[in-house]
């Protein structure tokens, strides 16, 4: 049996999803809240195997609590929203799957229901195409981030001491990290300041890190 | 009319996906092939809108298929089911991927459609190994609030 949360302001649309999902023996409805933090309360108490989430309701958004949610339950989100922004929100956030209302049958409800409890996922094309450009996107930026740091001809170890240096470390720590002297560190920092051309550690920082 | 060339090994397989392309009422099968040099030639010539790529015969992210990608929109079908093996894939200029095995036949048509309209398809494997990567890069990319703690002393 596949638990389902229904959670829609809209008491019509909770209807007709529960109408659509009693014709599937597998699935029963366990439960349907009308806001993003009734929500919470209700996938925290019930652990349902999918969520159904609306994202415009009163008190709380699907958006603002898609990541609670994905901690107990597959969510999948159904929304007359299809905003390309709004579906990868959704999917950094914790969502499962995206579908919009009208663009899809029933059978299409029941099919991203069983892939979404089964711990894949379900995109309408337009939430297909949305995601294949974001990733497209996303591998274009570390491409060019790696081509940047490149440019700055920086050995191996001195890219680990650079590393080390973005996430916050001391010198000392660097040294503890890398099995090296202070000393040692420091000259490897001269040389990366020199290479990056930073005057201090947090010229370096942002030369690196690019922001 | 939707024009589809099909490229893909086996030709059993081929003949029972223009059948049932051709079924749809909607799709016009222009080219079937099992070879990566007259899929080339036959994409180029004939402009088909959308091109259902086996990747056996030309694995996605090659300058071959990126070169085919410039005159047809591309689906890509593969076996790959490893969420790694799949976002590399989907880094290249394909706008569908269809998983074996993670398909209905009748979704090989409405892939084509959804293509065929500017838009995308994915089968659900597919679909978690991509949310997975967004994810993961948006996990990567937060800045840290506040400075890590300071290492432990070594132990020896």
């Amino acid at each position: 049996m596949i638990d389902v949360l229904i959670v829609d302001d809209n008491p019509i649309v909770r209807g007709a999803l529960r109408g659509y999902l009693a014709g599937a023996d597998e699935v029963q409805v366990v439960g349907e809240a009308p806001d993003g933090r009734t929500a919470v309360t209700a996938a925290q108490r019930l652990h349902p195997h999918v969520t159904l989430l609306d994202h415009r309701m009163p008190v709380a958004d699907g958006l603002s609590v898609v990541g609670r949610l994905a901690e107990h339950t597959a969510v999948l989100v159904l929304t007359s929203d299809a905003a390309e922004e709004l579906i990868s929100a959704m999917l950094r956030g914790g969502a499962s799957g995206y579908l919009v209302h009208g663009e899809f049958e029933p059978p299409e409800l029941l099919r991203a229901v069983r892939a979404v409890a089964a711990g894949q996922g379900w995109l309408s094309p337009r939430g297909a195409s949305v995601t294949i450009a974001a990733l497209r996107d996303q591998a274009a930026r570390a491409g060019d981030v790696r081509q940047r740091r490149r440019a700055f001809g920086l050995t191996p170890r001195e890219e680990e001491v650079i590393e080390l240096l973005c996430a916050g470390h001391s010198n000392a720590a660097i040294a503890r990290r890398l099995l090296l002297t202070e000393k040692t560190v420091k000259n490897h920092l001269h040389h990366i300041f020199t290479k990056l051309q930073a005057a201090n550690r947090t010229e370096a920082v942002v030369r690196w890190s690019g922001r | 009319m939707i024009s589809v060339l099909i490229v893909h090994p086996d030709p059993p397989e081929r003949v029972a996906m223009r059948a049932m392309l051709d079924a749809s009422g909607r799709v016009r099968v222009v080219g079937l092939t099992g070879d990566r040099d007259e899929g080339l030639a036959l994409a180029h010539r004939l402009r088909p809108t959308v091109t259902l790529l086996d990747e056996r015969v030309l694995p996605a992210g090659t300058d071959v298929m990126h070169t085919l990608a410039r005159w047809s929109l591309v689906i890509a079908l593969t076996f790959a089911t490893e969420r790694r093996a799949i976002t590399a894939l989907l880094r290249a200029p394909v706008r569908g991927c269809l998983v074996y095995g993670h398909f209905e036949p009748a979704d090989l048509v409405r892939a084509v459609y959804a293509v065929a309209e500017g838009l995308g398809w994915l089968s659900p494997v597919a679909v978690a190994a991509v949310t997975w990567a967004l994810r993961e890069a948006a996990r990567a990319k937060q800045p840290e609030t506040a400075p890590r703690p300071p290492d432990p002393a070594p132990s020896w």
